[in-house]
């Protein structure tokens, strides 16, 4: 317990501490409004009643809400250090060695994945998604109000790809991965000693394959598959769903290459835990 | 555009609420000011503090000069009347002396005049022919220039001495009269006038020198009476300065709260705050602690007796007060924390009162200890703090700059601290000397003379103690570390074990020896490799595994007790085999024989007659300078008292009599001894045998197997190759680790095993590696480094030490640069403890006590052994020529005569010979190579006469003649022989030793043949005109040319 007070008063974690309990609370206030609004029928936005002019109206609150920030900085600054570190020393690495807190979930993916998938492919993915998301939601409804019911798949991916797998694999890298980014949990001491099993293995060898060529096959199929689970839906549904038929193929694969692909982390998570999986498809360049 | 009135108006008022917020930010902004200039500087009332204090010292500074202040006598204003009329008096003494003078003068130019006609009558009448007596005009002129010399030389003097007499008469009334009115300058210069008119005057000369003594004494009263304006100025001064709203009305931009920074560029750019908290470290006065002495202390019988200590603060309880050199009781005084010490005994009466106390500073307001030393030699605007000390230089709270919490703020935490409570403690403070190493690498001793006692005096003795034992345990031979070059080039500790089965007698003594060698020699440096006592055996498992333990056989199977406490029951099928280390390593060290020495004889006498007389070889010709037996010698080697146990006589055979051919690397020297001595002496050394060989532990398997090839293999893994030469094992690499940056090891980087109790810091794993090297190991991790015999004291220095290995290399230009003579010293010291030289010789005041076992042995008072011991080497670089001590070094022969003790012959190499001389040159400040300067080769006159002298002084009484064979007790015994002063004894050295012989060898029985009386030597009467200093260089030329 000890431990856990002091990790949660450490300078550096203090904006992860902010976000465990702004975000519930934003997010609470987003589902609220959009649930009233869906009730209602109209949103509470539309309506032109509550509207008042900018100046003074709004500036004043701006203002006043500049304070508020403001007062918090200040006391912030002058309570709580810049968390500088020890000057750098090439000898000595520190242990564990954690990224910036808003970089954590990607060094967290990188317990699952190689590398150059966790470090350089889903990070590219992951802005190029962002930037294809105006090419590829063709759903004008919700702009500028709260909605649920017209947006759900937009918004269960956005839950689930910002709140579930960024923050929590953030709020997860700060708090209960220790030296040797060995998991503790919160109560525990970070002993640098603690010793793990290393006993993971790859898909193929769980069904027996210990031969590196036919590995490399079983891999490339089982990887190829299930990407391939995507375009499968899209014939399977597209005759009686309307939302695929404007969505169109090539728009549909971007999303649902996107969709799998964000998939794919809480898949290896899962198959890491249960049943010791270490790499799916091994080949002699690179593994996934 | 919509109306007017349809723009939503929000009736709500945030009055309060910005009132309340704007409230709070004006706070807060004052807070954050708050905070920068207060909170954060905490420096500020630290030197606030110091301000305090220096306020409080200048004051009791000022109250002491104020004291015995000397009363100084204005001058009384002149009485104008009487100055004029007695400076008339002069004017007319003055006037009336030169009219005297101008008087003569004139008929001092007269008589010029009728010179001049005189002359040039006696001209005019010599050119006539006519030799000028008689002739009138002449005569003439004679007569008036006569007369006119006769009254300059007559009346005309007098009259200008009686004037002159008067002249210095009023002078004197005047002088007088400035005396009397304390005008001293104008009574001393109108003296030294009156002094000019009448020099022989005793009367004013005495006046002039009391009046120029009166003079001086003002000056010096004056003097004091200024600096007490100094201080008092300085009091003044301080007494705004000490508080901060004073400081700022004072002079608000004065600096008297400031960051000191010592700005290294060269060293890393390393900027250095330290001095800003620790403000009074390059400050004299705040020292740790006080000791002052006070003379007659007298009460007046009525009020106790107070005396102010310079130090206001002190620590009431630490001090120890001595009355005329008794100590005080705790009744008869009392002693306040502001350093006022009272007796209450209003009757006392004292000559010397002295008083040591613990000053009660702020323990970062101390001036450095030993700051003449310490910050002379590596002055803070060069070397900063952090170098030495650790530390983050620029940080300005102590949490950050003493950085304690290693990995958190700084890689170099400050050293001296303790790493959880940032407390210092004499355990801990020796670390503070590891960073010395880091540019005084290499060196056997820090050492260097201390300003207060003028001695010489080493200034890491923890460090330097662990270099020493870091060697002498043998650490190196398991352990390398990188950068510590003390350890290039260094040998082995063990003796080689090449030819160990023959040296040694039977297995067993090998056995007994391998489990705990410290029952057979108590001082022994091998350590313990099997320190639990059942722990010898290892079991080989069947799935590959070893262990260390003890094996039992029971019925349930076997039970293996590993060594680290724990228990497992075994089927019998799982252990491959069961192996008794120590019989093990016996059997294969048994293996490694030389034939060549078992060829040797092998008998020897027992005769009583020869071990006898073995016994006089052994305890005089010098074993016992490294050796011990019967309790008398030195632990420098191993003692002897059981050595008929261990070794077989052919080896002890071989071994005294050539040391050399058994193992070439030995230091052991060869005496020279004669085939009848060397067999009395293995009679002797085969008879000691005083207990049989200690017991071993019976297996408790009883199968464990005992095979020299195990054997090997364990020789392997422990590494006992590392102290000692074992053929096959040349090319091994060291067992232990790299320590070249253990120093720099963090506590998360140990390994504490299960260790329960072992504080988690460097220093308590290192403490508790050294202490039991064994303590963490655990069934995972197995320790193989032995138990070595060192107590406490040694364990913290070889901590220290360890400390000093650091990854992180200093700059090139900090690292220090021995100058050659250091470097030689340094080498000579290293080789002069090779071979123990001080185990016989006294050098560098050091050693010398073989002196002890000749008194122990032959029964003699101090006095009488000093004839028998070996001489002295105090400044023998001053006495002797190089060449003939390389000679000597390499093959000794006699100087003295009829001595037991013999200078051993240690093989030395040309560069070991060459190393010492240049030590003996260095520590003399002699030059080497030194030049020997041809004298002039004496007549055979002067030979004649030298050998005068010398037969007079009989010399010939106490020193023997070349060859001369000397009986037994003879009081030439021990001395030298002159005829070996030519090739011997530096010309000019011989001269200074006959002049003063005790000045080289305080307490030498050669006399001073020309004793000193009043600065002047008293020569020898009747040779060579006595002049003393032409007679000792005779007799030197005479000692010259004895040589054959």
């Amino acid at each position: 317990m000890e431990h856990l007070l002091l990790l949660i008063t450490k300078p550096d974690n203090v904006p992860i501490l902010a976000i465990v309990f702004l975000l519930p609370y934003f997010t609470w206030l987003s589902f609220s409004q959009g649930r009233k609004n869906d009730l209602a029928g109209t949103p509470s936005e539309a309506s032109l009643k509550d509207k008042v002019y900018v100046w003074p109206y709004l500036c004043r609150n701006e203002f006043i809400c500049a304070i508020i920030i403001l007062l918090i900085l200040a006391v912030w600054s002058i309570t709580i250090d810049a968390p500088l570190e020890e000057p750098s020393d090439p000898t000595k690495t520190p242990n564990p060695s954690k990224a910036p807190w808003y970089f954590l979930a990607l060094q967290e993916m990188l317990v699952y994945f190689d590398p150059w998938i966790a470090g350089v492919v889903l990070p590219g993915l992951i802005i190029v998604g962002l930037i294809a998301i105006p090419y590829v939601d063709i759903n004008p409804k919700g702009k500028g109000y709260y909605t649920l019911k017209e947006r759900p798949f937009a918004i269960a991916t956005f839950c689930f790809g910002f709140i579930i797998l960024w923050i929590t694999l953030m709020v997860v890298g700060t708090f209960l991965r220790g030296p040797g980014w060995n998991f503790f949990a919160p109560w525990k001491y970070w002993d640098p000693h603690k010793v793990v099993p290393l006993t993971n293995v790859n898909l193929s060898y769980k069904f027996g394959i210990r031969d590196m060529g036919t590995a490399n096959v079983f891999g490339f199929v089982v990887v190829a598959g299930y990407f391939a689970l995507g375009p499968i839906f899209y014939f399977w549904k597209v005759r009686t769903s309307e939302f695929l038929q404007e969505l169109g193929l090539v728009r549909y694969i971007v999303v649902s290459f996107l969709f799998l692909t964000m998939l794919s982390l809480p898949i290896k998570m899962i198959l890491r835990w249960v049943w010791n999986i270490k790499y799916i498809w091994v080949s002699p360049w690179f593994n996934v | 555009m919509r109306n007017k009135k349809d723009i939503p108006v929000e009736e709500k008022s945030y009055a309060v609420l910005f009132f309340i917020l704007s409230a709070l930010l004006g706070l807060v902004t004052i807070w954050g000011f708050w905070s920068e200039a207060i909170t954060r500087r905490p420096w500020k009332g630290i030197q606030q503090k110091f301000y305090q204090y220096e306020y409080e010292k200048t004051k009791i500074e000022l109250e002491r000069a104020k004291k015995n202040l000397p009363e100084i006598t204005e001058p009384v204003a002149l009485d104008r009347k009487k100055l004029s009329e007695l400076e008339n008096a002069v004017a007319d003494a003055e006037v009336k002396r030169e009219e005297a003078l101008q008087e003569r003068k004139f008929i001092q130019s007269e008589s010029d005049a009728i010179n001049y006609k005189y002359q040039h009558a006696l001209h005019e009448a010599k050119a006539h022919h006519v030799s000028g007596e008689g002739d009138r005009t002449v005569e003439k002129w004679k007569k008036k220039l006569d007369e006119l010399e006769s009254a300059i030389e007559g009346p005309l003097t007098q009259a200008v001495i009686s004037a002159e007499r008067k002249s210095s008469e009023s002078y004197q009334v005047l002088a007088q009269f400035y005396e009397t009115s304390n005008h001293l300058e104008n009574a001393l210069s109108t003296y030294l006038l009156a002094a000019k008119y009448n020099p022989g005057s005793s009367q004013i000369s005495e006046k002039i020198r009391t009046v120029s003594e009166q003079v001086d004494s003002l000056a010096a009263d004056k003097a004091k009476h200024e600096a007490v304006a100094r201080i008092d100025e300085k009091l003044h001064s301080l007494k705004h300065v000490k508080t901060f709203l004073g400081s700022l009305l004072e002079s608000p931009f004065s600096k008297t709260r400031t960051i000191v920074q010592f700005y290294m560029e060269d060293f890393d750019f390393t900027a250095d705050r330290c001095a800003t908290c620790h403000f009074a470290v390059d400050k004299s006065g705040y020292d740790s602690f006080g000791n002052e002495t006070f003379e007659e202390i007298e009460g007046d019988g009525e009020n106790p007796v107070s005396i102010q200590l310079v130090h206001p603060l002190v620590q009431v309880g630490s001090e120890s007060v001595l009355i005329d050199e008794e100590e005080a009781e705790e009744e008869s005084y009392q002693l306040s924390e502001n350093g006022l010490l009272t007796f209450t005994d209003p009757d006392i009466y004292a000559d010397v009162v002295e008083i040591a106390y613990e000053t009660g500073y702020n323990p970062s307001l101390r001036t450095h200890p030993h700051r003449g030393v310490l910050l002379a030699k590596h002055p803070s605007e060069r070397f900063g703090c952090t170098p030495c000390h650790g530390g983050q230089g620029q940080a300005l709270t102590s949490k950050a700059a003493h950085a304690l919490t290693h990995h958190e703020y700084w890689l170099t935490p400050v050293l001296g601290l303790d790493e959880h409570t940032g407390r210092s403690s004499p355990e801990l403070r020796g670390y503070m000397e590891s960073n010395c190493r880091r540019c005084h690498d290499g060196v056997m001793m820090l050492d260097a003379v201390s300003p207060q006692t003028g001695e010489s005096r080493d200034y890491a003795p923890h460090l330097s103690k662990g270099m020493a034992l870091f060697e002498d345990l043998g650490c190196h031979g398991c352990h390398a570390v990188e950068g510590y070059s003390a350890l290039d080039n260094i040998d082995k500790v063990g003796p080689s074990l090449a030819k160990i089965g023959s040296k040694v007698n039977g297995i067993e003594w090998l056995e007994s020896w391998v489990k705990n060698p410290s029952a057979h020699l108590v001082n022994t440096k091998m350590p313990n490799f099997f320190p639990n006592p059942k722990m010898t055996q290892l079991v080989y498992f069947k799935n590959g595994n070893k262990r260390t333990g003890v094996v039992t056989k029971t019925d349930g199977g076997i039970i293996v007790q590993g060594d680290d406490g724990t228990e497992f029951v075994y089927r019998d099928e799982a252990v491959e085999k069961v192996v008794d280390e120590v019989k093990s390593i016996a059997q294969y060290l048994a293996q490694l024989r030389d034939s060549t020495i078992e060829e040797v004889d092998d008998r020897y006498s027992t005769s009583a007659r020869a071990i006898a007389a073995g016994e006089q070889v052994v305890k005089s010709v010098g074993c016992l300078a490294c050796h011990s037996v019967d309790g008398l010698g030195s632990d420098f080697a191993p003692e002897l008292d059981n050595v008929g146990s261990k070794v077989t006589p052919n080896y002890l055979r071989q071994w005294i009599s050539d040391p050399k051919s058994y193992d070439p690397d030995t230091a052991m020297p060869s005496l020279r001894l004669t085939k009848s001595e060397v067999d009395n002496t293995v009679a002797y050394l085969m008879s000691l045998k005083t207990s049989t060989n200690v017991a071993m532990a019976e297996s408790e398997y009883q199968h464990a197997l005992s095979d020299p090839a195990e054997g090997e293999k364990l020789v392997r893994s422990y590494g006992c190759y590392g102290c000692h030469n074992i053929p096959g094992f040349e090319n091994e690499s060291k067992v232990g680790a790299d320590l070249g940056e253990f120093g720099a090891k963090t506590t998360e980087e140990f390994d504490f095993g299960d260790t329960v109790g072992i504080e988690h810091s460097w220093h308590g794993w290192t403490i508790g590696k050294i202490t039991n090297p064994r303590r963490f190991q655990t069934r995972r991790i197995v320790s193989r480094m032995p138990v070595f015999p060192v107590d406490e004291e040694d364990v913290r220095a070889l901590a220290v030490l360890l400390k000093s290995f650091q990854p992180i290399k200093y700059p090139v230009s900090y690292v220090y640069q021995p100058s050659r003579r250091t470097q030689q010293i340094d080498a000579g010291r290293r080789l002069a403890k090779k071979y123990n030289c001080t185990g016989c010789h006294e050098i560098e005041g050091k050693g010398g006590t073989y002196i002890d076992i000749v008194m122990a042995h032959e029964g003699l008072d101090q006095l009488q052994a000093k004839q028998f011991a070996p001489p002295t080497l105090q400044a023998q670089g001053a006495k002797v020529y190089p060449d003939w001590l390389f000679e000597f070094l390499k093959n000794p022969s006699a100087v003295r005569y009829g001595l037991k003790v013999r200078m051993p012959t240690f093989g030395l190499s040309d560069s070991e010979a060459t190393t010492l001389v240049e030590y003996f040159s260095s520590l003399s400040d002699e030059p080497f190579p030194y030049k020997t300067i041809a004298l002039k080769p004496a007549t055979r006159a002067e030979l004649r006469v030298g050998k005068q002298i010398f037969d007079a002084l009989e010399c010939i009484s106490c020193h023997p003649e070349q060859g001369e064979v000397i009986p037994d007790g003879s009081n030439k015994t021990g001395r030298p022989d002159l005829a070996l002063a030519k090739p011997r004894l530096k010309a000019d050295w011989i001269i200074d030793w006959l002049k003063e012989p005790q000045s080289f060898q305080p307490g030498t029985a050669m006399p001073q043949a020309w004793p000193k009386i009043g600065g002047e030597y008293q020569p020898v009467e009747g040779f060579a005109n006595d002049d003393a200093e032409k007679q000792i260089r005779l007799v030197r030329d005479y000692l010259l040319s004895l040589a054959k």
